[in-house]
């Protein structure tokens, strides 16, 4: 028996994927985070939003997204943050029941910028699925 | 009418309970992510969420909220029953008698609980 679940240790990747916390990650969870080479970068802790406090040039984000419903096809839609150009893949996918589907988004600067800029994607099954996702961006720095 | 986060926070808890319910192998995050996906972005008149900028006179100082004053939304509860995609944050987990395991991208097998 298998099923997807999320967990401590995901959270404890996460945590040990910060620069430098491996003393704080021991100290509160007595996790040893150089002993299992677990950590995972924090663009990619799969949430079910993006959000970014430093942009600068080009980025790529992935999520996972499992279909517990029955067989749909899905299109993608999305509005990019203010001073960013946004990329997402695939645009259309059809996906059976249980099945996973990966959704790449790049997000690359297009406007340096210090405020906040707000963007979303919405994925819209054939079935009546709507599936949205909030896209946030504070620093903007755009590649020289 | 009572408002803010002390009022959001059973309602919202209720319905996490409500797809705990039917869908009892969930974790707290495939519940947060149905929650969260499914989110109405607008107000039961069709206009855009409000945030309130000052504690005081919250009527008086209202601008249209961002995601960092609604995060995804307002709460949807028949939506959230019926997510279609949910976002897992482990790869895999394993149940091999009572050994539970959980795997990461390389498929190497860490943290035995």
């Amino acid at each position: 028996m298998s099923f997807p679940y999320v967990g401590f240790e995901d959270y404890i990747s996460f945590l040990c994927g910060i620069n430098g916390s491996d003393q704080v990650v021991f100290n509160y969870t007595g996790f040893r985070c150089p002993a299992n080479n677990t950590t995972v970068s924090g663009f990619d802790l799969n949430l079910p939003s993006i959000t970014v406090s430093t942009l600068s040039g080009m980025q790529i984000f992935r999520r996972s997204m499992r279909n517990i419903a029955g067989n749909e096809t899905y299109n993608v839609g999305w509005s990019p943050p203010y001073g960013v150009s946004m990329k997402v893949s695939p645009t259309q996918f059809s996906i059976a029941m249980g099945e996973t589907q990966v959704l790449s988004v790049t997000l690359t600067v297009t406007k340096n910028s210090s405020s906040s800029s707000f963007g979303r994607i919405g994925l819209f099954g054939n079935t009546g699925h709507i599936v949205n996702i909030p896209v946030t961006v504070i620093t903007k720095i755009a590649s020289s | 009418m009572m408002s803010g986060t002390s009022m959001a926070a059973p309602h919202v808890a209720g319905v996490a309970a409500l797809i705990k319910q039917s869908y009892p192998q969930f974790a707290p995050s495939t519940i947060a992510s149905a929650l969260s996906t499914t989110a109405l972005l607008n107000d039961n008149k069709g206009g855009p969420i409000m945030a309130q900028r000052t504690y005081s006179n919250p009527d008086q100082s209202l601008y249209t909220a961002t995601p960092f004053d609604m995060g995804s939304g307002f709460v949807n509860a028949t939506a959230a029953l019926d997510p279609g995609l949910v976002f897992d944050t482990s790869k895999c987990v394993l149940i091999l008698g009572h050994t539970t395991q959980v795997c990461f991208f390389n498929s190497k097998c860490l943290f035995p609980m």
